[in-house]
């Protein structure tokens, strides 16, 4: 169950990528539509991670190609923003939250000048938006870890791109720190933004997103999540992983779809 | 006036390799600059037959052209060869290091350096070593030629600062944002490849090491703002280098020795005094 859309804000053509001959992602191949939240879920390495990366340049693919607004991504770079897993980087770095959000604002070509007012406008304006302006000076040491969470999306905001691609936001923040975060993604869609997050809560994907892309090394679904959100692909993308597909069959009585099918 | 050659020549080689060591530090490749301080003994010896001469230009080449050999080494072995990052360090400098052990030995004829002067230096000849242009004393050489290097340094990060915290910080972020990574860390091994060359005929490879890695981490350990700790960590290396003298003078030691056993010392207060986690406020908690 693979839905194409016209115009796609992204589009993954027949994309593979392999570590040591072992492939993570297996000829992947879908569109994603604008302005829409869009859910990517999956077992524990399944690719998920490789294939954004892909997007983003930062993994080679072995075949297939990635268009981004129909462009090669480096035509297009300052049209999108990635936020890496949390603990990708040493949150040690003598930084303040200021600081690392202004990296936001970091592109090419004002590498090696100084940062202008509207840098500093901006990065406060996003700080203020994931509600961390008390928290400014503050070093990223010393925050939880929802709060440094916090920091990566204040970041990526502060590059107003039109497509933002999220590597598992929720891992290891509070049920607060969640609400608040999806209701800035939902904002941000509400301006006509496409955000892609990598997301493990199957329970609260129906609620959070309104696409969703299965995948498991290959893609099993990509479509409107009223037509994807079932059974049949849930078992194909999780396996045979018993303990999992009752929980996913409780699931499904809570959701609003009706299961046609009762075996 | 010799004492106040060999203290500015130790305070300009802390000074150099106090920045360059801050971001070595967070970078987590402390010990890369370890092994491109040995490792461009190679190219200095190469350079030396060829031109007969210490501290010549080609001999800066050849050194920074080992020196990003060594750190190219360093990643094929580590990446495409899987070998963890530490036991590809350590066979890449010992094996480079030990091919210019070799030049000296089999060329000891023709080459004016020998194994003890490239571990160790000798900062008290520094004064003996003048530069003369059209007969007027200038003042020892290394002098001039680690000002020069020093002013390249704060040049590069006054006009790179940007691209090395971000490259440095997150990699994978400034990848995303078209920033090159490779760029930056090549400019930066580059300098630190140049610094050991301008250095090691004062101090020694040994000492380039403790100047590079022991102020910074104590800067480190004190403070929470990268340009804090640049300054902190100069400050620190500076010290080691006036104290360090004084040091030698009182008890007619080696003065490198005794400048990097005061950087010891230094770290061994921060561990214990720093307001964050020293053991003096980990023991006021507990109580």
């Amino acid at each position: 169950m693979i839905s194409h859309v016209d115009n796609p804000v992204l589009e993954l053509h027949n994309l593979t990528v392999t570590y040591e001959n072992k492939p993570a992602v297996w000829n992947v191949d879908y569109t994603i539509p604008e302005g829409n939240l869009i859910g990517i879920v999956g077992p524990n390495g399944s690719g998920k991670t490789t294939m954004l990366k892909a997007v983003m340049g930062l993994e080679k693919p072995s075949s297939g190609y990635v268009k981004v607004f129909g462009n090669d991504l480096d035509k297009v770079r300052d049209k999108v923003a990635y936020v890496p897993q949390r603990g990708s980087v040493d949150w040690d770095f003598p930084t303040s939250v200021y600081d690392a959000v202004l990296m936001g604002r970091y592109t090419k070509q004002n590498l090696f000048k100084r940062t202008s007012k509207r840098d500093r406008e901006i990065t406060n304006d996003c700080i203020k938006k994931v509600q961390l302006e008390n928290f400014s000076k503050r070093q990223i040491s010393q925050l939880s870890g929802g709060q440094q969470q916090r920091v990566f999306i204040a970041r990526a905001l502060a590059q107003e791109a039109e497509l933002y691609l999220l590597d598992e936001p929720f891992a290891g923040v509070d049920a607060a720190t969640e609400n608040a975060i999806i209701s800035l993604l939902q904002e941000m869609k509400a301006e006509g933004k496409t955000i892609m997050v990598v997301h493990h809560d199957l329970q609260t994907a129906p609620k959070y997103f309104d696409w969703l892309v299965m995948m498991n090394t290959r893609l099993i679904a990509s479509g409107k999540i009223s037509d994807v959100f079932n059974q049949e692909l849930l078992n194909q993308t999780y396996g045979g992983r018993l303990n999992i597909l009752t929980q996913v069959g409780e699931l499904l009585k809570q959701t609003s779809h009706p299961i046609r099918e009762k075996k | 006036m010799d004492a106040f050659w060999i203290i500015l020549t130790g305070s300009l080689v802390a000074t150099c390799c106090a920045l360059l060591g801050c971001f070595l530090l967070l970078r987590k490749m402390t010990m890369v600059g370890d092994a491109i301080s040995h490792a461009v003994l190679p190219g200095i010896v190469l350079a030396y037959l060829v031109t007969a001469s210490r501290a010549s230009f080609p001999m800066l080449v050849g050194a920074a052209i080992f020196g990003v050999i060594t750190t190219i080494l360093i990643e094929l072995l580590s990446k495409k060869g899987k070998l963890q990052e530490d036991a590809a360090i350590g066979v890449s400098f010992t094996w480079l290091f030990s091919i210019g052990v070799i030049l000296i030995s089999v060329f000891a004829g023709q080459v004016d350096l020998d194994q003890d002067c490239v571990l160790y230096g000798e900062i008290a000849y520094v004064p003996l070593d003048t530069l003369y242009i059209g007969g007027n004393n200038l003042g020892p050489e290394p002098v001039w030629l680690l000002a020069i290097n020093l002013l390249i340094i704060i040049v590069f990060i006054l006009i790179g600062y940007k691209g090395l915290v971000v490259t440095s910080f997150d990699p994978i972020l400034a990848t995303s944002l078209g920033i090159s990574t490779v760029f930056w860390h090549y400019s930066l091994m580059s300098l630190v490849s140049l610094t050991t060359v301008f250095s090691f005929e004062s101090v020694g490879a040994i000492m380039v090491v403790a100047f590079l890695i022991g102020p910074p981490a104590v800067a480190y350990l004190l403070t929470e703002d990268l340009k804090t700790m640049l300054f902190l960590s100069v400050i620190f290396g500076i010290g080691a280098a006036l104290g360090g003298y004084f040091l030698a003078v009182a008890i007619d030691a080696s003065i490198a020795g005794a400048m990097a056993s005061v950087i010891g010392v230094e770290f061994i207060f921060a561990f214990i005094f720093n307001p964050r986690n020293g053991i003096l406020k980990r023991k006021k908690l507990a109580a």
